[in-house]
């Protein structure tokens, strides 16, 4: 729809790079912002490091740039240990947070600083004299005509005389993007791009990112602290939490297969409904004095939460209810409809469900019910604990309470 | 602006004008009064009347001695020499400094910062002695050089840009890095240009400092064709026996009227650079 892909085809691309992040450590003073984070990401693919807003995103991301070093570790790009190299040398591009353009210079000027500063040697790149140095006009031809092509392929071409301040969040990020293009970067990095857009421009600018990484076919990490953003984009997502790494697997995994309590609690809008319970002699966890979940090799007397995501909540008469609950109120999204509810302590919880099936529900009691299988069950330190055979049979127990 | 709350009535802007335009007067008493001085003939200078109109004109016997006992072009052009070649060495060697103060991090930065903030408390006259040996020694007494070397590190200059540069956003240093500069190409290509209102303030400050000053090239300088412009109208002065008011008023004229004239040309760019940086008086 963005049509970027022919437009980018003629930009040769270099190689993507492979990016391995070992043990990376980080920390200021007392704090501990990056804890033993490894990654690695395959050539040409796009990964989102998602995570809460101080969590060491920005970080992280930094240390691959070159901009920050870490204390224990090693960052590699293409293989070769570049921990100790410094930005300039990297070869890596990096679209910042808040755009940082060049106040002082046009459009044109701060898409064209990158490739004068990698093209050009030291001596053509002084003032006046440079001009006339051999092989300098030519090559000042070719930045220009680059940019122009970059310029159009972002629909900024109108815009490249005008300077940063005389341009919308939207121009800016756009031209902001093309800086970090243009010279073909075979490792792509970008800070929450779209967070200082406004709704509709960051849902258009999404699909435009994803074109762009196709057609360019860059190694790309992608932080954003929106993890639909990540869900939508992504080859894969990273979740970060207080500097540790928790779990790398594609947008799927993570949603249905989370291997922790908090990538369960990050994860998924509303955020997933956790209750907590007690597993009993024989392995069932039990809420309210129900058992609503089974199969847990876990002590006996051992909290655990259970989790479990909106749209598997199901709101039914009394009979077929796993536990009793009361309705507060419903709300309307357009296609989806959200149910506010409480459990018998008090605690909220939220069902999602199609308006259709919530028409005429009306506040106060109702039966709250789901399939077992759909259940993510954590340990008291937050580990998943998988049941060791179909919990299926829930629902026969439930028969004889 | 002009809607807002405190828009004066007719009356209180014309009290306003009253108090601003006396003290104004107030002000500009003395200069107006060099410069009638300069036009008068001896006899009008010490005559009791007090008459700013000289009733017979010495214009150009004031000025032609003004111009004719010292050489005056070359005392100014020292001036601008010694001014322009201060300027450049201050902003030359402060930006960097305040760079790396402001940005990077690295052993010893708070301490050196302190440093900085003590050399802000020595005045050149505590110094003077000791630099005047070391100047002797260096062969430097009565050169233009020696006007300038002792004020090429302005340690007020790292701190006015320090604190400027600390303001811009570390993400536009991020951006050059990424972008393949250097930490020189940095200062040079993106420090420079955003921290040009701090460079014109700052400027403005030392051309009229050094432009004025009449301690340190009366130490090192005792020959009247290295002279600077206020050391000129001294030794203009000694020339002349020290009582030719209207010559001596009519070289004070030729000597400042530069830095009017500057004044009157920057005018918007100091007024700036006073609320800028929040110095004021
Ligand atoms: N230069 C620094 N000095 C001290 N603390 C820092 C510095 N940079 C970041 N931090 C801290 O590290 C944590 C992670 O920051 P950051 O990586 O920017 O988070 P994110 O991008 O995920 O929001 C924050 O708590 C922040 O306060
Ligand atoms: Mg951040």
């Amino acid at each position: 729809m963005s049509g970027l892909p022919e437009s980018f085809a003629a930009i040769e691309g270099v190689e993507p790079a492979r990016l391995e992040l070992d043990g990376v450590s980080k920390s200021y003073g007392e704090t501990t912002v990056l804890d033993r984070v490894s990654l690695t990401v395959a050539r040409g693919e796009f990964v989102a490091l998602v995570g809460p807003s101080g969590c060491g995103k920005s970080t992280l991301l930094k240390m691959v740039a070159g901009l920050e070093f870490p204390d224990a570790g090693h960052v590699r790009i293409a293989g070769t240990d570049v921990t100790d190299v410094r930005a300039a040398d990297r070869d890596v591009a990096m679209v910042l947070q808040s755009y940082a353009l060049y106040p002082h210079l046009t459009a044109r000027q701060n898409l064209a600083l990158p490739l004068v500063m990698r093209r050009l040697t030291g001596r053509q790149r002084l003032p006046f004299v440079g001009r006339f140095l051999p092989g300098t006009r030519a090559q000042l031809a070719a930045i220009g005509a680059d940019v122009e092509k970059a310029g159009r392929a972002l629909k900024i071409d109108h815009l490249l005389d005008r300077k940063p301040a005389a341009m919308s969040g939207g121009q800016r990020q756009r031209v902001a993007l093309g800086r970090a293009m243009v010279r073909d970067p075979r490792l792509f990095l970008m800070d929450e791009p779209l967070s200082n857009l406004d709704a509709s421009l960051r849902v258009h600018t999404r699909a435009e990112i994803v074109d762009l990484h196709k057609a360019l076919g860059a190694t790309t990490v992608y932080v954003t602290h929106d993890q639909e953003e990540a869900l939508g984009m992504a080859d894969r997502v990273a979740i970060l939490h207080r500097g540790r790494l928790l779990q790398v697997a594609s947008p799927e995994i993570v949603y249905r297969d989370p291997s922790r309590i908090e990538v369960a609690s990050f994860i998924g809008s509303p955020s997933i409904g956790l209750i907590e319970a007690v597993i009993d002699d024989r392995g069932r966890a039990i809420v309210f004095d129900r058992p609503i979940a089974e199969g847990f090799a876990a002590q006996a007397g051992a909290t655990v939460r259970v989790g479990i995501r909106p749209e598997h909540l199901r709101i039914g008469g009394h009979d077929d209810a796993i536990l009793p609950a009361r309705l507060d109120r419903t709300e309307f999204l357009g296609a989806d409809a959200l149910a506010h509810l409480r459990l018998p302590d008090g605690a909220p919880i939220v069902a999602k469900a199609t308006p259709e099936i919530y028409r005429g529900f009306v506040p106060g009691p109702v039966g709250l019910a789901w399939n077992a299988a759909d259940l993510l069950v954590f340990d008291a330190a937050g580990d998943r604990l998988r049941p060791r055979f179909d919990a299926a049979t829930v629902t026969a127990e439930r028969a004889h309470v | 602006m002009s809607a807002s709350p405190h828009t004066l009535t007719p009356v209180g802007r014309s009290l306003r004008l009253l108090v601003l335009g006396i003290g104004a007067a107030v002000m500009l008493f003395p200069y107006v009064w060099m410069i009638a001085t300069s036009f008068k003939p001896q006899a009008e200078v010490f005559s009791s009347g007090l008459s700013l109109i000289p009733e017979h004109s010495s214009i150009l016997a004031n000025y032609g001695k003004a111009l004719g006992r010292i050489p005056m072009g070359r005392v100014l052009l020292n001036g601008v020499v010694v001014c322009l070649a201060i300027v450049v060495f201050q902003i030359a060697f402060a930006l960097p400094a305040a760079y790396a103060l402001a940005k990077l991090r690295f052993r010893g930065r708070d301490l050196m910062f302190g440093l900085v903030i003590l050399g802000l408390l020595i005045p050149i006259h505590a110094v003077s002695i000791p630099m005047f040996a070391a100047f002797r020694a260096l062969g430097l007494i009565n050169t233009l050089a020696g006007l300038v070397v002792p004020f090429t590190l302005s340690v007020f200059a790292v701190f006015l840009f320090r604190q400027f540069i600390k303001a811009m956003p570390d993400d536009l240093i991020h951006a050059g890095r990424m972008d393949g500069l250097s930490e020189g190409a940095i200062v040079r290509r993106i420090v420079l240009p955003n921290a040009w209102p701090a460079a014109t303030a700052f400027a403005i400050f030392s051309v009229v400092t050094h432009w004025n000053d009449l301690y340190w090239p009366s130490i090192v300088i005792s020959k009247t064709e290295l002279a600077t412009p206020p050391l000129g109208v001294l030794f203009f002065r000694a020339a002349e026996a020290g009582d030719d008011y209207g010559a001596l008023m009519a070289a004070t004229v030729i000597v400042t009227a530069p830095l009017v004239v500057f004044f009157l040309f920057a005018q918007k760019a100091f007024i700036e650079g006073i609320t800028m940086t929040g110095l004021k008086g």
